[in-house]
């Protein structure tokens, strides 16, 4: 079950880099790439922090692929 | 990345210039073992480039650790293979060196296996034993950077 998420455009909704949010998350520019392509998924803490970051709660940036079918 | 791949390499380098090392102490052993003399000559070279290699990757790998609140000491004591800077390289360093593990359960029968043959070419090839050993690691180590690079590139 692959999750899916919002980073990109909260991200570009918010105006900030991927450097600048993974400066903000405490991980590297490289985390945050493979996060928007969905080839890796975070722990709960880091979803936390993204959440934290862009307001909004957990589940509305990540959510299970199946889900939203 | 670019830190995993330089330092995998440096270690191989370190266990070629190891093995050059002991292999020729063991020939220089042998020699005086069997012409019964007392005085010890030894080959210099493997010492001197082994410990020239090392000194030069101690001082740059300390000055490119990752994570630069690491003392001397503490660093010292690490692989320097090993990049956690986050949780992503934490769990890739993982899959590496559970990779790395699953290499040594294959290679080191296989070069147990191959010392049936040893003594037929132990005159030809003596230091056969020490190289089989080194070759382990080696194998181990490429093993570790090709899955690093492979999981942090997919």
């Amino acid at each position: 079950m692959p999750l899916i998420n919002r980073v990109k455009a909260l991200r570009a909704r918010h105006q900030l880099t991927q450097g600048d949010l993974a400066a903000k998350v405490g991980v590297t520019r490289q985390t945050i790439i493979s996060l928007e392509k969905g080839s890796y998924t975070p722990s709960l803490l880091l979803a936390m922090q993204i959440a934290r970051v862009f307001e909004e709660p957990v589940e509305s940036i990540f959510t299970i692929e199946e889900e939203t079918n | 990345m670019k830190h995993v791949v330089i330092q995998s390499i440096s270690s191989i380098i370190l266990y070629i210039l190891m093995a050059f090392l002991f292999s020729s102490f063991v020939s220089d052993v042998t020699t005086v073992i069997e012409t019964e003399r007392f005085e010890i000559e030894f080959n210099m070279l493997p010492l001197l480039l082994l410990v020239g290699f090392f000194i030069v990757w101690t001082v740059y790998s300390f000055k490119t650790r990752p994570n630069q609140n690491l003392s001397f000491g503490q660093w010292s004591v690490r692989m320097t293979e090993f990049s956690d800077v986050d949780e992503r390289e934490q769990i890739i360093t993982a899959k590496a060196t559970k990779a790395a593990y699953v290499s040594f359960g294959i290679s080191v029968p296989l070069f147990m296996a191959s010392f049936i043959f040893y003594p037929l070419f132990q005159d030809a090839f003596p230091t056969y034993p020490i190289y089989a050993l080194a070759s382990t690691l080696i194998l181990s180590t490429l093993v570790y950077m090709t899955t690093w690079i492979r999981a942090y590139t997919h």
